[in-house]
């Protein structure tokens, strides 16, 4: 438990609490705006006049337990930036602890955040305004095994300053820090009277924080801070795999499905076109899968129109219908070129087992030459070749469920990527420099 | 509740995506549009290319 003693600042009278520790050089009177040197009788070393006091639900005197430790806010900073004609301003609470020393409680959009000096860090790692203006990529140290990118350069003013700080507040003059973000935390870099400074930042858990101060917490911040730690869902990652997983499964059924070859029911080739039309017989021995016929032919340097007539084993006509067949030959800019297959495919479902009918024609005929391919008189087509498969699957519908899972799983991971990027969004770093 | 109830209708679309496509329901393609004619390349893609 901290000692509460109280003076009288020597300034205009008023009683002020002495809360910190013994390594508090100043006090500023929150009535008077005097600055008073602690290790000289509290004399007065100047006035700050006409300071906008910033709103907080915190002030001096809260106690609470932040990561298990007990701190007392101990002096009030009110700080902003200004740049391109945007204002940011935010508030920094200076915290005491007799066993932890000082640390700051930051209050920004509604968001808490705790930040304490890393102690010797500056002599090892170091991030300099000329690396950051000079550097090709955004600048990037390691402490502690953990990596920090650099985020920005931000000149940071003090409006107003109320209570004991551990140094000399210097309200109305600004001071350059350079961040840099890493996954749970954010890295400062400043120089204060020569002296390298590197504090970290982490994101505080906000309503436990609020209550352990028994402030009254704010309205929920409508933005994401830079060390904001994503909350994702509770089933977030198990859903994200299943997903991949059953994506996995759907493919390989596809192609357990394509692959599987289906009954050979009938494989007639060297059918003259000149004797079409024909009919020709296979048999279903069941119904309840595709059965696909499959037509090839020798065109070549044109197309064909092939027309096919199924009739079931009652005779009724089962469809009708009519492909192109086609092939072409070409040389275009030195290169050899071909295009379409000379085949076609037709696929239907039985709806009676039996011996069924197709009746094959070829209704129409076209020549094309490609460029390079010299002229003859030889007809488009001259035969054609007619399979029919039953038994035959699609592994259409099971690629297609593979496509959702993907999409779902994905999704999953939205939520992070966008955190992430809301994270990054207020950098100042830009790949054109 | 939810990994449980997840996985169930997950089964369940790989079911009815696995007997869509063992029937081969909806996969007919006999009544494509038959006024289609070729006559130049362009009706279908180039399958080959030979230096």
């Amino acid at each position: 438990m901290t000692d509460v003693r109280s003076i009288n600042c020597t300034s205009c009278g008023a009683g002020l609490d002495v809360l910190g520790g013994g390594r508090v050089t100043t006090h500023i009177c929150g009535y008077c705006g005097a600055e008073l040197a602690t290790n000289a009788d509290y004399k007065v070393l100047r006035k700050f006049a006409d300071m906008p006091r910033p709103v907080s639900p915190f002030h001096i005197g809260m106690r609470g337990r932040i990561k298990g430790v007990e701190w007392t806010i101990i002096g009030t900073l009110g700080m902003e930036e200004r740049w391109d004609g945007q204002v940011w301003v935010w508030t920094d609470h200076m915290l005491f602890s007799p066993t932890h020393g000082y640390a700051w409680l930051t209050v920004e959009d509604g968001h808490l955040t705790f930040t304490r000096r890393l102690r010797g860090v500056g002599t090892r790692v170091w991030m300099s305004e000329r690396w950051v203006e000079t550097a090709e990529h955004p600048p990037t140290v390691k402490v502690d095994g953990k990596r920090y990118k650099y985020y920005e350069t931000s000149n940071t003013k003090v409006t107003f300053a109320e209570g004991e700080f551990n140094y000399r507040p210097e309200v109305g003059q600004t001071r350059q820090h350079i961040t840099a973000l890493g996954d749970d935390a954010m890295l400062s870099f400043s120089e204060n009277d020569g002296e390298r400074e590197v504090d970290r930042t982490e994101y505080l858990p906000q309503s436990e924080t609020f209550a352990a101060f028994g402030a009254t917490p704010p309205p929920p911040p409508a933005t994401v801070h830079p060390t904001q730690p994503y909350v994702g869902g509770a089933h977030e990652g198990f859903l994200a795999r299943a997903s991949f997983g059953f994506a996995a499964l759907s493919v390989v059924l596809s192609l357990w499905f394509w692959l599987q070859p289906g009954e050979r029911a009938l494989d007639v080739r060297n059918i003259a076109v000149a004797s079409l039309p024909q009919e020709f017989t296979f048999d279903v021995p069941r119904t309840g899968q595709l059965t696909r016929i499959r037509i090839n032919s020798d065109v070549r340097d044109g197309w064909a129109f092939v027309e096919a007539y199924v009739t079931d084993p009652e005779d009724r006509p089962v469809f009708e219908t009519g492909r192109t067949v086609e092939r072409y030959r070409g040389v275009s800019e030195g290169e050899r070129w071909t295009e379409g297959s000379g085949g076609s495919t037709i696929r239907f479902r039985p709806e009676l087992a039996g011996p069924h009918t197709i009746e094959l024609a070829v209704s129409e005929t076209g020549k094309w030459f490609g460029s390079g391919i010299r002229r003859d008189n030889r007809a488009a087509i001259g035969q054609v070749g007619l399979t029919v498969t039953n038994g035959v699957a699609s592994g259409f519908w099971t690629l297609c469920l593979a496509g959702l899972f993907v999409a779902f799983g994905l999704w999953q991971h939205a939520g992070r990527f966008l955190h992430d990027l809301r994270r990054w969004s207020g950098t100042d770093w830009t790949d054109e420099d | 509740m939810i990994r449980a109830a997840f996985i169930i209708c997950a089964l369940l679309l790989v079911g009815a995506g696995a007997y869509l496509g063992h029937a081969g329901i909806w996969r007919e393609s006999y009544d494509l549009d038959r006024s289609v004619r070729a006559g130049s390349p362009g009706a279908g893609g180039i399958i080959g290319r030979v230096k």
